[in-house]
């Protein structure tokens, strides 16, 4: 190879071509440029969850009003299936008491159960969003509005928490995937991110939560998590705290 | 000595992730004037170098969380600097057009003179280099001074890999000629 002297003059010497002074008081106005994209997008964010309410809401009364109405026959027999509803009237009986019988699928409900699905795969697509974070984070709070999610949705969910790259996003998938902490197949993904997880916000909420587990697996990664040279002092008590009262 | 300063960088950066501003301080004196001077060395102009690392640094820190190699802040924080400090060059389309220098300098110096470097104070170098046009300084200073090969060089700038070899060369020959005239003549 050509030898370059240039190169190994300003290798030998690298330091010393760094000769530019820092202009003072650089760093208190990277501090309030901070603050300010701190409120901003806090801002997006509540407008996110906003909308993301607002959404649900709307959905809800859309749910409200697909029944079947009085005198419109709109169903369609299915041989061997026989299904009987009743709507009972309220004290106020503006809507009508009526029984219907003899009903097979019915086409409302074919199309409740199409808009779930599309609804479920609405969220998918938003856990799959690899470019806005606060995307994935509606569809995060959306599972959370649930109270039951669907192996899929169970899945991507703890997809999320363990490979994430934002940390805000695993933060918010670990807060939904609390409540249903009780299934095995999410309980596992929890504990293993007690030895996967290296944000310290979301080791202290694993921590908290989930340290008064008096599984195996469970004191093994709060172990592992304590001995790690990495792992932050507070984090550490945190575990011993977990580890001595459970 | 490089392990503790590895695990240093890595605490810091855990650190900031858990919101202790102490630990951004930290961060910001270790590597601010380095991330500074390479802007500098490119941009050539003090406003406009604070203006970049000032939000280079907001926004490294608002996304620190996403840093996975927590031992290498340093180049995270630079790369991000440099992207910015290009971009702003790439605005002046013809900064890095081939041949518009069309001077061929390339039989001004022999070989043999380049030996001279070595008898060079630093300064004059870097004065060598500040004079350089705006492209050609660009090209050394992200080559030679941050060690980033030539094909990376073109990606950044969206030229050929042929068109930043050709006024690499091109640029070390006026470097060079300047400091002979420096040495012989007195002049800058």
């Amino acid at each position: 190879m050509e030898k370059d002297n240039l190169k190994e003059f300003i290798k030998q010497q690298r330091d010393d071509f760094d000769s530019e002074i820092l202009p003072e008081k650089m760093f208190s106005r990277i501090v309030t440029g901070l603050d300010k994209r701190k409120a901003a997008g806090e801002n997006r964010l509540f407008f996110s969850m906003a909308a993301c309410l607002a959404g649900l809401m709307v959905f809800s009364a859309f749910l409200v009003f697909v029944r079947k109405e009085p005198g419109k026959d709109n169903n369609i027999p299915v041989s061997g299936f026989v299904e009987t509803l009743k709507i009972h009237p309220q004290k106020e009986p503006e809507v009508p008491v009526y029984e219907v019988q003899n009903v097979t699928l019915p086409t409302k409900r074919k199309q409740i159960t199409k808009i779930k699905n599309n609804f479920h795969r609405t969220i998918l697509s938003d856990l799959r969003d690899s470019l806005s974070v606060s995307r994935r984070i509606e569809g995060i709070l959306k599972i959370g509005d649930m109270k039951s999610v669907d192996y899929k949705l169970k899945t991507a969910l703890c997809n999320t928490f363990e490979k994430d790259v934002n940390s805000n996003v695993r933060l918010a998938a670990l807060n939904v995937l609390l409540k249903f902490s009780e299934d095995s197949l999410v309980h596992q993904y929890l504990v293993n991110g007690l030895s996967t997880e290296e944000d310290p916000v979301i080791q202290m909420e694993l921590v908290r939560s989930i340290g008064q587990n008096a599984g195996r697996e469970t004191v093994k990664g709060l172990i592992e998590l304590a001995k790690n040279p990495v792992t932050l002092s507070e984090i550490r008590d945190q575990v011993y705290y977990a580890l001595l009262t459970r | 000595m490089y392990l503790s300063l590895t695990l240093r960088d890595r605490d810091l950066v855990s650190q900031c992730v858990a919101g202790k501003e102490e630990a951004f301080a930290k961060l910001y004196r270790m590597y601010a004037k380095k991330v500074f001077n390479s802007v500098y060395r490119v941009i050539n102009n003090s406003t406009d170098t604070e203006d970049i690392v000032q939000e280079s640094f907001c926004i490294a820190f608002e996304r620190i969380g996403k840093l996975r190699d927590r031992e290498n802040f340093e180049g995270w924080i630079k790369r991000i600097a440099l992207n910015k400090a290009v971009s702003q060059m790439r605005k002046n389309k013809n900064v890095f057009l081939e041949g518009l220098d069309m001077k061929t300098v390339a039989d001004e110096v022999a070989d043999e003179d380049e030996e001279l470097i070595f008898r060079c104070k630093v300064e004059d170098v870097i004065g060598a280099i500040q004079n350089l046009p705006d492209g050609y300084r660009t090209i050394i200073s992200l080559h030679l001074l941050e060690d980033i090969s030539q094909e990376e060089i073109a990606g950044m700038l969206h030229i050929s890999h042929a068109t930043v070899r050709s006024q690499y060369h091109r640029a070390r020959k006026k470097i060079f000629v300047a400091l002979k005239n420096k040495m012989y003549h007195g002049k800058g």
